[in-house]
């Protein structure tokens, strides 16, 4: 019995809204709107079209004009969940982030419990052994573990590429946006600064660096690295600010009395989002590779500090290459899987800071 | 009284070439106009592409150098050097294409509330509540708060440039051809809410269009300008009824009319101001090609015709 009054009352409560809201939409009507044209028969079909976009997503009840009711308005989505979103839509992605968060994770965490010096310690009873119980992936000529080396080396490898790429990109993208928003003869001045730094032969003075150096760490090679592959970025933002900022919407926003900070870091690299996530993910992947080049070709880190490079640099030994593949391979797949991860994951995130390409 | 006066105004781009990348000679777009806006009015300004429309507007704006002459806002004069006169929250623009002139990757919100945020300090909710006003005014929906600019159209688009235009209260709107980008049955729309606008908010406006028509509907005033220069200025009165200058007549002239018992008295009419105009089209220009000195024929009406004698 009660549930049938309620069930009553509800409908009369419906009715009683409804009723409510047409009167309201007829009060709006009489008075005459700004966006009614004079003529009012003449425009009614346009009012029913621009409520067509507002139904879409706004709760019953708040379309229409008059309703400034901010309740009823929908939520704008905070930045890191439209990430996220756009992440899960695409699947590839998806599996692409959860494994990269598990490799770094994984590598993160062991190399805390991993001891490097007992890793690195040649053993001579236990040269070239392949996979068995002890040695999970196999050892060295050293007798080095390579389970062990492949964990640390991944760490450093990813620590310096991560290092890098932070460093030249966030320098390089602020760089370049400057230089291309003022242009004129503040481009003209930066832009020689830029050609005297390509000029410049990056791999002889890297190596000069890692010779006559008598001790340097993570941080300090990447810096060394990063100073010479800022230059990229920059021309390459430089070139995408000047034509951007021919748009009305800089001046637009000159015009309502922005300053050039706020013009330059809320209007314009905004716009520049797709192409700095691009350019940084293309160099994390790069950054890896150079890294684990230079130590492939011995100038990067010293055997006793692994990384990706220096394990994949064994395979110059013919005899590793051919007959002990367990050395190399893992690095080399390592390698491979990072860099896939890093562009997929760089391919969603490019969609998310562009409204018009999101998937979700 | 009068919110804006132009005096003289002159902006010209260099033309660089030769060895030495030196000034070869000099595009004069804008080539000493005068114009004066009393205040609460609206003055059209029309021509045809390239005639230094535009150029006028985005020098009041701030947005051109100038080369020569001065532009006065309600007495402070605006262009000085070195020390800069701040009027941007009472001068604003409305600009020509809708398509780029809203930041793709900022929502409505964002947009409209960018000059309150440069002005006034408000908490969020006073800043939502300011923009929904404001996008109640220009009749778009409160659900539009957080969407982006490509998920409107055109006409809307416009709005919210209107409406971010109108956020700081300004004293004078400079609209750039606001509706020559959008099609003819979202143009009257947009006309009638920014009569509407001008009303309530007493706004001065100079509206740049190459529509006679649209600026028939708005003005009070109107100047036609010619490579740089204008050749007739007078009351939207005065102008229609009584066009002195050859290219006015034929401006005029070419309006196409609905009255279908008229077509061809109008025709007949359309043929004799083009004969007139291929004519005599040189006679009522310099040796450079453009117009003469304007001279008043009555108190509001002044012309650009050849000295003579």
């Amino acid at each position: 019995m009660d549930n049938k009054d309620n069930y009553n009352k509800n409908i009369d409560h419906e009715n009683e809204e409804s009723r409510l809201h047409n009167e309201q939409r007829e009060e709006r009507q009489i008075q005459g709107d700004p966006f009614e044209a004079h003529d009012k028969e003449a425009h009614e079909y346009e009012k029913g079209d621009m409520d067509m976009t507002v139904k879409a997503d706004i709760p019953h009840g708040a379309s229409g004009h008059g309703a400034l009711d901010s309740k009823n308005l929908p939520k704008s989505p905070p930045g890191w969940k439209v990430i996220m979103k756009e992440v899960i839509a695409d699947k590839l992605a998806l599996f692409s982030l959860i494994l990269f968060v598990i490799i770094t994770a994984y590598v993160f965490g062991l190399t805390m419990f991993l001891n490097r010096q007992e890793i690195v310690t040649v053993d001579l009873f236990a040269i070239n052994e392949p996979p068995n119980d002890m040695f999970r992936l196999g050892t060295d000529y050293g007798g080095r573990d390579i389970f062990g080396q492949l964990i640390i080396g991944t760490r450093n490898s990813l620590a310096i590429g991560m290092l890098v790429t932070l460093m030249s990109v966030g320098f390089g993208v602020v760089y370049g946006v400057v230089s291309g928003y003022f242009a004129g003869q503040i481009d003209n001045a930066m832009m020689r600064v830029v050609d005297f730094f390509m000029v410049l032969p990056f791999l002889m003075i890297i190596i000069v660096f890692v010779t006559i150096s008598p001790s340097y760490d993570i941080f300090s090679f990447s810096f060394i690295m990063a100073a010479f592959l800022w230059t990229g970025t920059a021309r390459l933002v430089r070139s995408l600010a000047m034509q951007e900022k021919e748009l009305d919407y800089i001046n637009a926003s000159k015009t309502l009395g922005s300053s050039h900070m706020k013009v330059v870091f809320t209007q314009l690299i905004p716009n520049l989002v797709g192409i700095i996530i691009v350019n940084g993910t293309l160099s994390l992947a790069a950054n890896i590779g150079i890294e684990s080049g230079l130590s492939f070709i011995g100038f990067g880190f010293p055997e006793d500090y692994p990384s990706l490079g220096t394990l994949m640099a064994y395979a110059t030994n013919s005899q590793t290459l051919q007959h002990r593949p367990w050395i190399w391979v893992p690095a080399a797949i390592m390698i491979l899987v990072l860099m896939l991860c890093v562009r997929n994951i760089g391919e969603a995130m490019r969609r998310a800071g562009d409204a018009r390409q999101r998937k979700a | 009284m009068n919110l804006l006066e132009i005096k003289d105004l002159k902006v010209h781009y260099p033309i660089k070439g030769g060895f030495f990348n030196t000034v070869k000679d000099y595009v004069k777009a804008v080539d000493g106009v005068s114009i004066s806006i009393p205040e609460g009015t609206t003055y059209g300004l029309v021509g045809e592409s390239g005639s230094g429309k535009t150029t006028t507007g985005k020098a009041v704006m701030g947005l051109n150098h100038v080369t020569a002459g001065e532009i006065y806002f309600d007495g402070q004069k605006l262009n000085e050097k070195g020390r800069k006169v701040n009027v941007r929250d009472d001068i604003q623009m409305i600009f020509q294409d809708p398509y780029s002139s809203l930041n793709p990757r900022k929502r409505v919100f964002d947009i409209v509330a960018e000059p309150i945020r440069n002005y006034h300090k408000k908490s969020k909710n006073e800043l939502i509540n300011e923009v929904l006003g404001l996008l109640n005014r220009v009749g778009l929906p409160p659900g539009s708060l957080y969407k982006y600019p490509h998920e409107f159209s055109g006409g809307q688009r416009q709005r919210i440039g209107v409406a971010r235009a109108i956020a700081l209260n300004p004293k004078l709107i400079i609209a750039d051809e606001p509706v020559s980008a959008l099609d003819v049955s979202v143009q009257a729309q947009v006309l009638n809410f920014m009569q509407d606008i001008q009303k309530d908010m007493d706004l001065t406006m100079m509206f740049i269009a190459h529509d006679l028509g649209v600026v028939r509907h708005m003005c009070r005033h109107i100047g036609i300008m010619y490579h740089g220069r204008l050749v007739e200025e007078g009351t939207t009165e005065e102008i229609f009824s009584n066009p002195q200058h050859i290219y006015t007549k034929r401006l005029i002239a070419a309006i196409p009319d609905t009255d279908v018992d008229e077509v061809e008295r109008n025709l007949a009419l359309r043929q004799k101001v083009k004969e007139e105009y291929d004519q005599n089209f040189d006679e009522n220009l310099d040796e450079e090609g453009r117009a003469f000195p304007l001279q008043s024929i009555s108190k509001t009406h002044r012309v650009a015709l050849p000295v003579k004698g």
